[in-house]
């Protein structure tokens, strides 16, 4: 488990990086949950700002965020995903992803 | 062949020429019309803020002249006892009364704008009315007879077996019965809305990899188009104009709820862009069905749509990693519905 307490990972999610209170929780849940190796890579950038060049399934942070547009959270929680369920992960990414903009 | 016979073979070409001609234009009249409606659109928004800045750098100026002839008091020469402000005063009248007309020369012009405008958007509503739901019923009627002619000629054989647009009975029939029962799927659970999807697209020839690869991006628009028409038909929806343009290139599409966006860069492979407007058009069903209670019938389903849709609770890929993105149900849901069509359209890939 990382060592940074959900509190804090709170407090920075939405106040540095913009999300919103419930996005900020789903992200910290899921933050706190990551696998070891990402766990390092994680408190990696939340404390420096280095991008750890781990590689996951032929993908690492640098080529999500370049290639898929994603920030640095959501591209270790994507590594993440590649760790835990590898195979629906590479098919989803091979898809690529779309958005949705509709009056509610 | 008896004279009598080819000479019938030869009308039903023909018609059936002439009505898939149809159908097509058709298809791109509402593409075009919507793209050329929103690229006008645009023009103006860029316009008015052109003449909105260049009236508030007027009235600026206007209040300017205002406030320093306000504070220009009378101010007498201690020798000959003339205004020392007089000439300056002189000066800023004679420049503020041309500079108030601007201003209200101005006003009155963007005021005819705004009517103009009021009135282009009025009629782009009656488009939009047009191309949602009049150009999709009336392919429907036509798609009722190219379906008829292919049905006529596939009982035929020796007769159709040639035709480059025959399509199969079974296909043929079941998309006679989606256009003349339109909500026939919305109360039908999504596995069977896919299949009717897929039956509904099998007699597509330029769905082929070897066809489509073959296709300018003029006709791919045109077939991508169809291929909205006949979802949304088996869907009971009112069709929505699919849009081709240039995105970057992680990205097969978008739905923003008037229309389907698809990446020219990305349509190659034909499964893929099969897959893409059936996602895409699965949005347009889910908003459908949001903005029309009773629709779909798993109204917990449609709550957990429309609560997605909230703003701040959709879930990009870009800030919440792709995990959370696919999973969230508005796209869950898109993904199950658009894969199933790929998978059994193409079981062996697109390429």
């Amino acid at each position: 488990m990382i060592s940074i307490s959900k509190e804090v990972l709170l407090a920075r999610l939405s106040n540095e990086f913009g999300y919103p209170p419930h996005g900020a929780e789903l992200i910290a849940t899921d933050l706190t949950a990551l696998a070891p190796a990402l766990q390092v890579a994680f408190e990696l950038w939340w404390t420096s700002g280095q991008i750890s060049p781990l590689i996951i399934e032929g993908y690492n942070i640098e080529t999500l965020m370049r290639e898929h547009g994603m920030n640095p959270i959501a591209a270790i929680l994507t590594l993440d995903w590649l760790v835990r369920e590898p195979e629906p992960a590479k098919a989803s990414l091979k898809r690529g992803h779309d958005r949705v903009t509709m009056t509610p | 062949m008896s004279t009598e016979t080819s000479s019938s073979l030869s009308v039903n070409i023909q018609c059936l020429e002439a009505l898939e001609t149809l159908h097509a234009a058709l298809g791109l009249f509402a593409n075009r019309g919507t793209s050329c409606l929103e690229l006008y659109d645009r023009k103006f928004q860029s316009k008015w803020s052109e003449l909105t800045h260049s009236l508030h750098s007027l009235q600026a100026r206007v209040d300017s002249i205002k406030d320093e002839l306000a504070s220009l008091d009378y101010s007498p020469d201690e020798e000959t006892g003339e205004d020392l402000n007089a000439e300056r005063r002189s000066e800023l009248r004679n420049d503020l009364s041309p500079a108030q007309d601007r201003v209200d020369d101005l006003t009155a012009a963007m005021g005819q704008v705004q009517d103009a405008y009021e009135e282009f958007q009025r009629r782009t509503r009656e488009f939009a009315e047009l191309a949602g739901e009049h150009v999709p019923r009336s392919q429907g009627i036509l798609q009722q007879h190219i379906d008829a002619i292919n049905h006529y000629q596939s009982i035929k054989p020796n007769l159709g077996a040639n035709q480059p647009s025959a399509i199969n009975m079974t296909s043929a029939a079941q998309s006679h019965s989606d256009a003349t029962n339109p909500t026939s799927g919305s109360d039908l659970p999504g596995s069977v809305i896919s299949d009717r999807g897929v039956d509904s697209l099998r007699g597509m020839i330029q769905l082929t990899p070897k066809v489509w690869i073959s296709l300018n991006d003029e006709e791919r628009v045109t077939v991508v188009q169809e291929i909205e028409y006949k979802l949304a038909n088996v869907q009971g929806r009112p069709a929505v104009p699919v849009v081709a343009e240039k995105m970057d290139s992680r990205t097969y599409g978008y739905f923003d709820e008037h229309a389907i966006h698809i990446n020219t860069k990305m349509w190659d492979d034909i499964s893929e862009t099969v897959d893409t407007i059936a996602h895409e058009g699965r949005h347009a069903y889910q908003h459908y069905a949001i903005k029309h209670p009773m629709f779909h019938s798993n109204v917990e389903e449609v709550a957990s749509w429309r609560n997605n849709n909230i703003p701040g609770n959709y879930l990009s890929a870009e800030k919440y990693g792709q995990a959370r993105y696919k999973a969230q149900p508005i796209e869950a849901d898109a993904w199950t519905y658009a894969s199933a069509i790929r998978l059994r359209l193409y079981p062996l890939g697109g390429d």
